[in-house]
């Protein structure tokens, strides 16, 4: 595994910016598509990697922000364990401090929590290239305020991350993926009845007419589960990872693509009969559409945004989300570009 | 509108009270009991029913102190906050008067979070009581700062819902409270804390701003202000309403009760629990005293002749929690348990609880006073700071009851005292002290889910460094310029720091050379 | 907590004994989340823990307060607070002690607080009053006409036949439903138990004491000691919980032996009648109990009332917030009415919830306090019961 403390020469490179009035766009392994930065320089922490810290026994593991997360993930399922929002690694690459930095989890999340949910430290630079830790290594921590988290998708205005440290969870014993025939609106009604009971669901995803459901646990429970199961059948082959990292058949074509989230309780309708995968009890929708015009859509509070070939519309800064950022970044040189 | 004040007599008075408050806690303050501001409290009176405003010193004083009693000092007006508007009023007063604001939920915080100011104004929220809507279907519910925790899951029990983050005072504890102070219970480990239940709220900021944060969706394109708010001990604006996440209250449920002859076994007995890969939904210990004093009060059977007890809940499926209940018992058994026995009644699950929830007050009955502590450990460390914990205790004379939410490392011994013994009183504090200190040198934390309030104030300098510390600050004063909401909590003016410790050189970073000293 | 006892209060023992108490609490605030006022109000000044602090006050300060006043004049005393405190505060006694202490810095009692201090236990001045009362409705006050609608009945005297147990028969309950203790005479000579009724018994002092006149509380009690001349061995049955719980207090209230002797032979008649077995005697099954308040929290007994209607074969359901005071709480529907009426209709909404059949309950001031705004019939329990067969 890839080690190496680069942490001198970043923060040697911010205080460099900090001095000059420069610019600068943090990257990893750039993977995440619409971050493309435009700077006076790049800070890249690539080479920043390894992991600092792991106990089995504490469900806890700390690490440099450069290590690819396919490695981190790797380590961690050798020891039986996971980041349970397993978020996502496109192009088979993506590091820790990205992952922190965008904020995204994988198809579990509405079972076991957003990636901030599972952030429990950081070790970051701000703006006036001060080094900074926030959080710690225990999962319960209510000193200061909670920045770890706040930095989880923040997309680098605030600073660089260095180091995270995140609560794990062992994996399940087993995994039975289910799959059936449905209509988009037959499956959400299916979902909606698994909201109000304990199950084993840990993931859903609906496209093409065909609903997959993840059930994941102890062998006993996953199996009494599945068996009750009616009109369905198991599928040894789907990978959830594919459908994390956008390796499913759907992603691979350039159409723009748009990420929307709906309120519990609403999805995506298809009125426009676009193609669409749809994740999180119906509640994420991967959008495609034929121009680079956004899709309609129909419900309360949604949120679409661009994600990968089309342009994101342009977002107005709040009076609070400047301050924030001022408060980190005085002199504003962190992802200029980017507007969160 | 803006309103002309005597300013000056106001910030002699705040230097006045740093100088008080750096002084140790347990003195009682002695100051002027109010400072008249003619003006805010015609403005207040203009904008509020008679009824909503306390300001004779007999109706004030039961709001000096919360849960924390060694703390108090006596707010100059009370306000009974009964809607949005009212907050809002009194947002609008401070604002425009200067006057520092302290919010209030049942107060029966632990770390002094809602001591008043005597030259401030109490905003209490308990009036704010009410479930404004259900969505069982979803699984969520939005209610005002002022439902306590217990009543949130009451409210959803009978379409079989609960809210997991359960605080040992959940019985009386308000919903904004705990978001203040990010509360977390004794099933954390397997459901989080509030950070992780809390999906939306309504937040009134002191610039006359209402912010509405999260909601229903699964995730947010904006800043994660939740994070920021949750936890933030009343200083970036003040809670009007709450959206909760609520799970389905779990099939089955067994209780394991294991008891050991010996304090570290059962520390070790808890990191092999973990390292087998389960996850119990609560872990709990509860060393003799502590036992004793629960079992005074609840009298649920707890074997009062052992060191230390755990508790172990395990829920889900009845398949997941027969054969993980077996595992937990072999594991007691073969690490020195020389009893365990298994609740699989509600009745008798909630009944093993009982006792446990009540530990804290029932240490009443051993001293007349104690002290708790909220330190934060890795798991692994438990054996070593018990240790040291129990020498300490020699050392000052003072007994310790430990109560301890063993699945996330989270300890809580409660100093015993006599606070009439002016001596006792101090050893306590310093005990305590020194306990966080020993905490964070394990590489834990010195508030686990009491928050800072006054009382850890000085030993947020051995946590986070100048540099941390002044970030906090400028965080702050993003949403509170003036900085009137809870001054003095929470976050330590750097001046305090330096004053207490001299330089303090932190995680081997060098101390400030930009700022300014004295 | 700590009080700094006023020095003018240095050598008063009751004032030392209610600092003791005090001293208990360690102000979690768990009281508040089952106090009836504190959930209505929603406000710390009307909860125990606000209350204690009130009463720390008065000691510290050794002077007459009106918030301590207002705040302890809206205490149900109902002991809730008393059975969730972890720490053992003993509330009851505490509010006791400031109750008097108020009365007496503030030296004057309220005409309706002397109307009822007067009335309420003078049996015979009572009837006459009642029945006035319902004659001309029109011109008595509004809080108090709600409570006319029962007609007067007419009184029967009970046969004393000697032995070993004690019939208490209670003040407003021998004017206004003697059916229970007439019930209770019959049960027992069912059963075979030889009673006997004491002519001159007089009010149990518990009206008194609410209302902070400790020294009139006090005279009643002597005069029950003496007019009752106990024996070891004897039993006094008391049918309304209100009473039973002030009777169990003599000894502490007075101190001396006899009053201990006879507050340790009073029973709650649960207590006493939960060993044998009794049938139902209405066709009626659905109930609910309501626990009184006295009966929960002043005396303890929980769940035997329940056990006993459970065996004599109702279908007993439960009732959500049982713990929670009716609005009852002895003067308090005359002198809080507003209150009193808002917590009566919560209790309503919680009795009424599984839909019952009939309401149950162990003391006459919740009988009537309900009674008066129930479609739902409301009874002493003991009137539920007949004598079961012997088999």
């Amino acid at each position: 595994m890839s080690s190496g403390d680069d942490s001198e020469q970043i923060v040697a490179a911010v205080e460099e910016a900090y001095r000059e009035d420069r610019c600068i766009a943090i990257m990893g392994h750039g993977s995440k598509p619409n971050t493309t930065a435009t700077g006076d320089a790049f800070v890249c922490t690539a080479d920043h990697s390894g992991i600092l810290e792991y106990r089995p026994s504490e469900l806890v593991v700390s690490v440099r922000a450069g290590t690819p997360l396919k490695e981190l993930n790797d380590e961690l399922a050798r020891n039986g364990q996971m980041i349970a929002p397993d978020p996502p690694i496109f192009n088979q690459r993506g590091t820790v401090g990205g992952a922190v930095a965008s904020g995204l989890s994988g198809p579990g999340r509405p079972w076991y929590g957003s990636l901030r949910d599972c952030v429990l430290g950081v070790e970051v630079i701000n703006g006036l290239a001060q080094r900074l830790n926030f959080g710690g290594r225990v999962i319960k921590n209510v000193a200061g305020f909670d920045v770890s988290r706040l930095y989880t998708g923040s997309w680098g205005t605030f600073g660089v991350i260095l180091s995270a440290s995140f609560k794990l969870l062992p994996m399940p014993e087993v995994s039975f993926t289910v799959e059936e025939e449905c209509s988009d609106i037959d499956a959400f009604q299916k979902l909606a009845d698994h909201r109000r009971e304990r199950t084993t669901l840990t993931g859903t995803c609906h496209f093409q007419g065909r609903l997959f459901r993840r059930f994941a646990g102890a062998e006993s429970a996953v199996r009494s589960e599945t068996d009750a199961l009616e009109n369905c059948e198991l599928n040894d082959t789907f990978s959830w990872a594919d459908v994390r990292d956008h390796e499913l058949s759907f992603f691979q074509d350039d159409m723009p693509l748009w990420r929307a989230t709906f309120d519990r309780g609403e999805f995506f309708e298809n009125v426009d009969d676009l193609s669409s995968l749809s994740e999180w009890y119906g509640s994420l929708a991967w959008i495609k559409t034929p121009t680079e015009t956004p899709p309609s859509v129909r419900g309360t509070n949604i949120q679409v945004s661009a994600f990968r070939n089309a342009v994101a519309t342009k977002r107005s800064v709040t009076k609070y989300a400047s301050r924030l950022r001022k408060a980190f970044d005085p002199k504003g040189i962190f992802n200029p570009h980017i507007v969160v | 509108m803006k309103v002309r004040h005597a300013s000056s007599e106001h910030s002699s008075l705040r230097r006045h009270q740093v100088a008080l408050n750096s002084t140790c806690f347990v003195l009682q303050h002695v100051k002027p009991i109010a400072v008249p501001n003619a003006v805010a409290l015609e403005l207040l009176r203009q904008e509020l029913p008679q009824s909503s405003i306390l300001i004779d010193r007999n109706e004030v004083e039961p709001f000096e102190t919360d849960g924390l009693t060694a703390i108090r000092e006596q707010p100059w007006v009370v306000v009974l906050a009964e809607t949005v508007a009212h907050v809002r009023s009194v947002l609008r007063v401070c604002r425009e008067c200067e006057v520092p604001l302290v919010t209030r939920g049942a107060g029966t915080g632990l770390s002094g979070g809602a001591r008043p100011n005597s030259d401030g104004i109490l905003l209490v929220m308990t009036k704010m009581n009410k479930i404004l809507d259900v969505d069982a279907a979803n699984c969520t519910a939005t209610v005002e700062p002022g439902v306590t925790n217990l009543a949130i899951s009451e409210a959803v029990k009978e379409g079989g819902l609960y809210y997991a983050p359960d605080p040992s005072s959940q019985i009386a504890c308000s919903i904004g409270g705990n978001v203040a102070e990010n509360a977390g219970g004794v099933h954390c480990l397997k459901y989080g804390l509030t950070l992780h239940n809390v999906i939306g709220m309504k937040v009134q900021t002191i610039e006359g701003d209402e912010l509405v944060l999260g909601g229903k969706s699964y995730d947010n394109a904006s800043y994660d202000y939740m994070a920021l708010f949750v936890g933030s001990e009343g200083m970036l604006g003040v809670v009007t309403e709450v959206t909760v996440q609520l799970l389905p209250i779990p099939a089955n449920q067994q209780v394991l009760l294991a008891a050991f002859n010996e304090l570290e076994r059962a520390g070790e007995c808890v990191a092999g629990i973990i390292s087998a890969g389960l996850v119990p939904a609560g872990l709990e210990m509860m060393d003799k005293l502590a036992i004793q004093a629960a079992e005074e009060y609840a009298g649920v059977g707890y074997p009062t002749d052992a060191e230390a007890i755990l508790l172990c809940e395990l829920d889900g499926c009845l398949e997941e929690v027969e054969q993980h209940a077996a595992s937990v018992e072999d594991l007691m058994r073969s690490r020195g348990a020389y009893d365990v026995s298994i609740a699989k009644e509600p009745k008798d699950c909630e009944r093993l609880w009982r006792g446990r929830k009540a530990a804290f007050p029932a240490a009443g009955r051993l001293a007349p006073d104690y002290y708790c502590m909220d330190g934060t450990i890795p798991r692994y460390e438990i054996g070593r700071v018990l240790r040291s914990i129990s020498k300490m205790s020699d050392r000052y004379g003072l007994s310790v009851a430990n109560v301890f939410h063993a699945g996330d490392g989270n300890l809580h011994p409660l100093i015993l005292f006599d606070a009439s013994d002016k001596e006792q009183m101090r050893k306590a504090e310093e005990f305590g002290g020194e306990i966080l200190e020993c905490c964070v040198l394990a590489g834990g934390t010195i508030t686990g889910e009491h928050g800072v309030g006054i009382e850890k104030i000085d030993q947020m300098c051995s946590q986070f460094s100048d540099v941390e510390l002044d970030q906090f600050h400028r965080l702050r004063e993003a949403f509170d310029q003036a900085k009137l909401m809870n001054p003095g909590k929470a976050i330590p003016t750097l001046a305090r720091c330096s004053e207490l410790g001299g330089m303090h050189v932190h995680r081997g970073a060098l101390p400030h050379p930009e700022l300014e000293r004295f | 907590m700590q009080v700094q006892l006023s020095p003018t209060l240095a050598r008063d023992d009751e004032a030392k004994r209610a600092k003791d108490i005090i001293g208990k609490c360690v102000h979690c605030g768990f009281c508040n989340a089952t106090c009836p006022t504190y959930r209505h109000f929603g406000d710390e000044l009307q909860g125990p823990r606000g209350r204690i602090y009130l009463i720390k006050g008065l000691l510290e300060r050794d002077e007459f307060n009106e918030t301590a006043s207002n705040s302890l004049s809206l205490c149900l005393t109902c002991r809730a607070c008393e059975t969730t405190c972890p720490s053992g505060v003993e509330y009851g006694d505490l509010v006791g002690y400031a109750r008097t202490t108020l009365a007496r810095q503030e030296g004057k009692t309220t005409l309706t607080e002397r109307i009822l201090l007067r009335v309420l236990p003078n049996f015979g001045l009572f009837r006459f009053l009642y029945r006035l009362g319902r004659m001309f409705k029109f011109f008595v006050p509004g809080s108090l006409r709600g409570s006319l609608y029962r007609r007067l009945p007419k009184l029967q005297s009970l046969p004393s036949e000697g032995g070993n147990v004690v019939l208490m028969q209670g003040c407003v309950q021998r004017s206004l439903t003697p059916e229970v203790v007439n019930h209770l005479a019959h049960l027992l000579t069912s059963l075979g138990i030889k009673f006997r009724v004491c002519s001159s018994e007089k009010c149990c002092g518990a009206l008194h004491l609410h209302l902070g006149h400790r020294e009139k509380a006090q005279a009643f009690m002597s005069a029950n000691i003496s007019a009752l001349s106990l024996n070891e061995g004897d039993i006094v049955l008391s049918t309304a919980s209100g009473c039973g719980s002030t009777l169990k207090e003599y000894g502490r209230e007075m101190g001396s032996e006899e009053a201990t002797l006879f507050s340790n032979s009073v029973l709650d008649v649960a207590e006493f009648l939960h060993q044998f077995q009794f049938k139902a005697r209405y066709e009626k099954r659905k109930i609910v109990f309501q626990s009184p308040c006295t009966l929960q929290h002043g005396q303890k007994v929980t769940g035997v009332v329940e056990q006993i209607l459970h065996r004599a074969g109702y279908n007993l359901c439960e009732v959500r917030d049982d713990n929670q005071c009716c609005g009852s709480a002895g003067s308090f529907a005359i002198l809080q009415s507003e209150t009193s009426n808002a917590l009566r209709t919560k209790k309503l909404d919680a009795l009424l919830e599984p839909d019952p059949e009939i309401i149950a309950t162990a003391n006459v001031g919740c009988q009537l306090h309900l009674e008066c705004v129930s479609r739902t019939p409301v009874k002493h329990w003991i009137e539920l019961l007949e004598v079961a067969d012997k088999t």
